[in-house]
């Protein structure tokens, strides 16, 4: 047994849908991209990259996250930068507008 | 003369060698001041430094903090909780987006201080204890802290405050 909350009460990524970082995540700008701190849960993310970090950054301007991702990502990058976005997802580090 | 080098574009392993722009945490010892006189302790606390920072002086080095974005501070002492402006820094670091996780034998903790904490934000508390009955922990703390006072705290932090115990 364990304590986590069970598959359908944690947020599952939606590329369909429209995105926002987390109010409780602070952003800092580092030279390999930014540190994501979550005030609420107290996890440390390293985004490891500057077009990752404008993407996060971008999502609340997008009407889905998959519009952002065709915007920002590098080209062919989009698939690597959705599952990334998924990761972020379950972190908390973004949330559903 | 100078000449100019290309630059190439940095793997992120070499990236990392060069440091982050900020600590991601710091560690501070608020005050050396304590109310007990545990026979382990680290930083020969008990007299108070007449030249710790005043309050103006602390919430400067808040400031400080705030505007390089470290995310969070750990505050020790010495007991943290025996500056008289101890409330006041913990409200301004975390208005300023500081956290604050901190160090405390408890003993200043009454049942309205626990509430006060139980509801903030960003804050975190390691209580420390050691020995599970009063002639234990008083042995090793000094000035019986557990047999005189009590300790409010094992009763007054609500439940759901996300108390864990750990050795320390």
């Amino acid at each position: 047994m364990t304590n986590a909350a069970p598959v359908a009460e944690r947020a599952l990524f939606d590329a369909a849908l429209a995105w926002r970082l987390h109010p409780q995540v602070a952003l800092r700008d580092e030279a390999f991209g930014a540190l994501a701190y979550h005030y609420g849960n107290r996890r440390l993310v390293f985004l490891k990259s500057r077009a990752l970090v404008e993407l996060v950054r971008s999502l609340e301007q997008y009407g889905s996250a998959a519009d952002a991702i065709d915007a920002i990502a590098p080209p062919g990058e989009a698939q690597r930068y959705r599952a990334t976005l998924a990761r972020l997802c379950r972190s908390e580090v973004i949330d559903v507008r | 003369m100078s000449v100019d080098v290309p630059t190439q574009p940095l793997v992120l392993k070499d990236r990392f060698k060069q440091g982050l722009a900020a600590p991601i945490c710091l560690t501070w010892e608020l005050t050396y001041a304590c109310n007990l006189a545990c026979v382990h302790c680290l930083s020969s606390s008990g007299r108070r430094d007449p030249n710790e920072l005043t309050t103006a002086e602390a919430m400067g080095v808040i400031d400080e903090m705030a505007a390089l974005q470290v995310f969070y501070v750990n505050v020790g002492g010495g007991e943290p909780m025996v500056r008289a402006d101890f409330f006041d820094l913990l409200s301004y670091a975390v208005g300023r987006k500081v956290g604050v996780k901190f160090s405390t034998n408890g003993t200043r903790i009454s049942a309205p201080r626990a509430q006060q904490l139980a509801a903030m934000d960003y804050v975190d508390i390691q209580i420390s204890v050691d020995g599970a009955d009063a002639p234990t922990n008083d042995a090793v703390r000094g000035r019986a802290p557990l047999r005189r006072r009590g300790a409010p705290w094992t009763t007054s932090l609500p439940p759901g405050s996300g108390s864990s115990r750990s050795p320390s």
